[in-house]
């Protein structure tokens, strides 16, 4: 099972998707959101890559996850796929 | 810049009558000086209307005084005062961040304005604090509630009104499992997302085949 991210498609959520992108993860459109995909078990989205303030950092998976959290501080995300 | 509040309601809704904003919040207060002083000569909010009566409502009903002030737009906050009632403990610190009201204003100009306008008259302020649509700085009143004075980061779109319908929908899934959490809130979105993708799609083909048709 692939671990996705939506993230709706807003100037706010920009930095969720580079952090992303920066963590190798695919991006398509997908209607309003950005399907961040990857075929990894794990990923970690880092927020100093971002320069999001904490407030939005902490509301980056309000778009849906595919997988699970491991740990979501005000520096990292790291999820796994749920079957991991 | 000016931008359109992100209060501004999508063009179309659901039949039937429809409300038009606030005529008033309402409050209790033990310190009506105060609060009448903080409301006007700090807020600048006109002292519009007060009416004070005896607690006819029910046999334990305080005798009290309810007053209004205008805070623009046709929209007042109101407070009573009770004549005998004992004062309440505060609220958690929770409770305390989460009921409020925000006041809004259309620039970051304004928003320093009234920053500066609260620390002249000694109130405690927040600096601004960017969210994700809005920018806000956040006092107290003599009362010890929140107040918010807030700007639009940009206009709201049909996008996040979409967005959150589908957010209502998982929550209201979610709420009622036997765990809800945050992180089954964004699992259930994402089915959600999913399944309203093809369907919106769908709709968009069909809108522009019915104009290309027109």
């Amino acid at each position: 099972m692939t671990l996705a991210l939506y993230v709706l498609a807003v100037p706010e959520f920009a930095p969720v998707v580079r952090s992303a992108e920066a963590a190798g993860m695919d991006v398509r459109a997908a209607g309003d959101y950005l399907e961040l995909t990857t075929t990894a078990h794990e990923v970690v989205l880092r927020r100093e890559v971002t320069g999001m303030r904490t407030a939005v950092w902490h509301a980056a998976l309000t778009g849906g996850l595919v997988g699970r959290i491991v740990s979501f501080t005000p520096d990292t995300l790291h999820l796994v796929r749920e079957d991991a | 810049m000016t931008l359109t509040s992100p209060s501004a309601r999508p063009q179309a809704g659901p039949p039937g009558p429809r409300v038009d904003g606030v005529d008033h919040l309402a409050f209790v207060t033990w310190q009506p000086r105060a609060t009448c002083e903080f409301y006007t000569q700090v807020l600048g909010m006109p002292l519009v209307h007060a009416i004070t009566a005896t607690g006819w409502v029910t046999e334990d009903y305080p005798d009290f005084v309810h007053f209004f002030f205008d805070m623009g737009k046709g929209n007042r906050i109101a407070f009573f005062y009770y004549f005998g009632l004992q004062e309440e403990e505060p609220p958690s610190d929770l409770m305390h961040r989460s009921r409020h009201v925000a006041f809004h204003v259309d620039t970051e100009e304004e928003l320093l304005a009234w920053r500066d306008r609260l620390k002249a008259h000694g109130v405690r302020v927040t600096p601004p604090l960017p969210h994700e649509l809005i920018e806000s700085i956040y006092f107290d009143d003599p009362n010890g509630i929140q107040l918010e004075i807030t700007r639009p980061l940009r206009a709201m779109s049909g996008a996040d009104a979409r967005d959150a319908e589908l957010t209502l929908r998982a929550l209201a899934d979610v709420a009622a499992s036997p765990r809800p959490s945050a992180q089954a809130l964004w699992q259930r979105k994402a089915e959600l997302v999913r399944k309203a993708e093809p369907v919106r799609k769908a709709a968009l083909i069909r809108n522009d085949t019915e104009v290309a048709g027109s």
